[in-house]
């Protein structure tokens, strides 16, 4: 039988105060990457509370684990993982999801026009994370080659020319209202999840790109941010 | 809301010194807003004395309106920069922690002016070795009770910055006084890191406290 991990993140941060009752009770369930899922471990992470990381292991991995996914699936709204548990409220979709935690937890934007701009940030990123999935997806091998060098040549140093563009009209400090948000944290997703090819073809465009590279920084030190990339399975 | 000042329209006016209005800098520097940072001689605050509100520095001019009162000041520059917290409670958990750092600048103030020098080496231990270390250690209580990272809201606010502001000064002659309070250590190295604050702190006049 294919192995589900549940676990229950407990942050050292996420104190028990007796005075205080739960947020809600979360649960998260997604396969067990990072990937769709990882934006919003982030952002519970950031926020400190208590939630269940439920991790169905990948159907690609064993003819098990596909025949188990199969079955799951025909209970989910849309076939797909992540899905996001909240005091029993389903929500699907990976950026409703991540959203709703990030309204949740302060981070979506203080007004209607900050939340559009946390938005742009999110969907310019959602484009190079799509193209970077359509590359593992495709299964001929020199087209795949072709989209990979896309990615890398073009795609990614793009991308960070822009968010460079962008974060320097703010201010230079953060994406969205000088103060941190989902956008920060998006960024900081996005650039801890390319591979070191495309990390090191691009390393002197993140170089040029210092506001975004610094910020990136910045939130990786985010005490609960440093300590969940730390510490989540491999 | 982040307007676009003419450096004339915002002027903050002090002694030559962090003092009371380091908090109004850090946030005038954080929003990265231009403003004339006026610092005043002894005898030009004696002369402009009289003819202020409250015969008191600092004071902040901002488009056109005179503002008086070091808090209240520093609070309205937190709401217009967007870091006074996101709702009442937010805006009182800021204000309490901002209080709770002001009781120990008192404390520390009644020391420093305190003329009788036989008492003044105990009252400055009394501080060093009582008063300041329990301050220290509710504040960081209450940053570990808030999560860990921030004081309110798990984001910053002006409450952070005055703190910061307070530990700046403090630390000028003691340089030990964070240890033993790492939450608040980690909180004012990753206040000091954010770039418009560096640049400040880089920038900033040398002054004794």
């Amino acid at each position: 039988m294919p192995v589900t991990i549940t676990q229950t993140i407990h942050l050292p941060t996420a104190q028990k105060h007796p005075r205080k009752t739960p947020l809600a009770t979360i649960k998260l369930k997604y396969f067990n990457i990072r990937a769709r899922a990882e934006p919003a471990r982030l952002l519970l992470a950031c926020a400190g509370v208590e939630y269940q990381d439920v991790r169905v292991e990948q159907p690609w991995l064993s003819l098990d684990n596909e025949q188990y996914w199969e079955a799951l699936r025909t209970s989910l709204p849309y076939g797909q993982l992540p899905i996001l548990y909240w005091d029993g409220e389903e929500i699907a979709q990976s950026l409703a999801v991540a959203r709703f935690l990030a309204k949740q937890f302060g981070l979506a934007g203080r007004d209607t026009l900050e939340e559009a701009q946390v938005d742009e940030i999110v969907y310019a990123i959602e484009d190079a994370v799509n193209a970077r999935i359509d590359v593992l997806h495709e299964t001929d091998e020199k087209r795949r080659k072709t989209m990979e060098d896309k990615f890398i040549t073009k795609t990614v140093p793009t991308l960070f020319l822009q968010l460079e563009q962008r974060l320097v009209l703010r201010g230079g400090q953060f994406f969205v209202g000088n103060n941190l948000s989902w956008a920060d944290i998006q960024a900081f997703f996005f650039c801890s999840e390319l591979d070191n090819q495309a990390m090191l073809d691009n390393q002197a465009m993140l170089d040029k790109a210092t506001h975004l590279a610094d910020l990136v920084r910045r939130v990786g030190k985010i005490p609960n941010i440093q300590k969940w990339v730390q510490s989540r399975p491999e | 809301k982040h307007s676009q000042n003419k450096m004339s329209e915002i002027k903050l006016s002090y002694f030559n010194a962090r003092g009371r209005a380091e908090t109004a800098r850090l946030l005038l520097a954080h929003a990265g807003v231009r403003y004339t940072d006026q610092r005043l001689a002894s005898e030009q605050f004696a002369s402009v004395k009289p003819r202020l509100p409250f015969g008191q520095l600092p004071t902040l001019k901002y488009e056109g309106e005179l503002l008086c009162q070091s808090m209240s000041l520093a609070r309205f520059l937190a709401n217009e920069y967007g870091l006074a917290g996101r709702n009442s409670i937010e805006n009182a958990q800021a204000d309490e922690i901002v209080d709770a750092v002001n009781d120990m600048i008192a404390a520390r103030v009644a020391v420093m002016q305190d003329s009788d020098d036989a008492k003044k080496s105990e009252l400055m231990r009394k501080l060093l070795e009582e008063t300041l270390p329990t301050g220290l250690g509710q504040l960081e209580a209450r940053l570990v009770e808030r999560g860990g990272q921030f004081f309110v809201g798990n984001n910053l606010t002006w409450a952070d910055l005055h703190l910061y502001a307070f530990v700046d000064i403090f630390r000028s002659n003691n340089p030990e006084v964070l240890d033993g309070f790492p939450k608040i250590k980690n909180l004012t190295e990753r206040i000091e890191e954010l770039p418009n604050i560096s640049k400040w702190l880089q920038s900033r006049p040398e002054t004794v406290f």
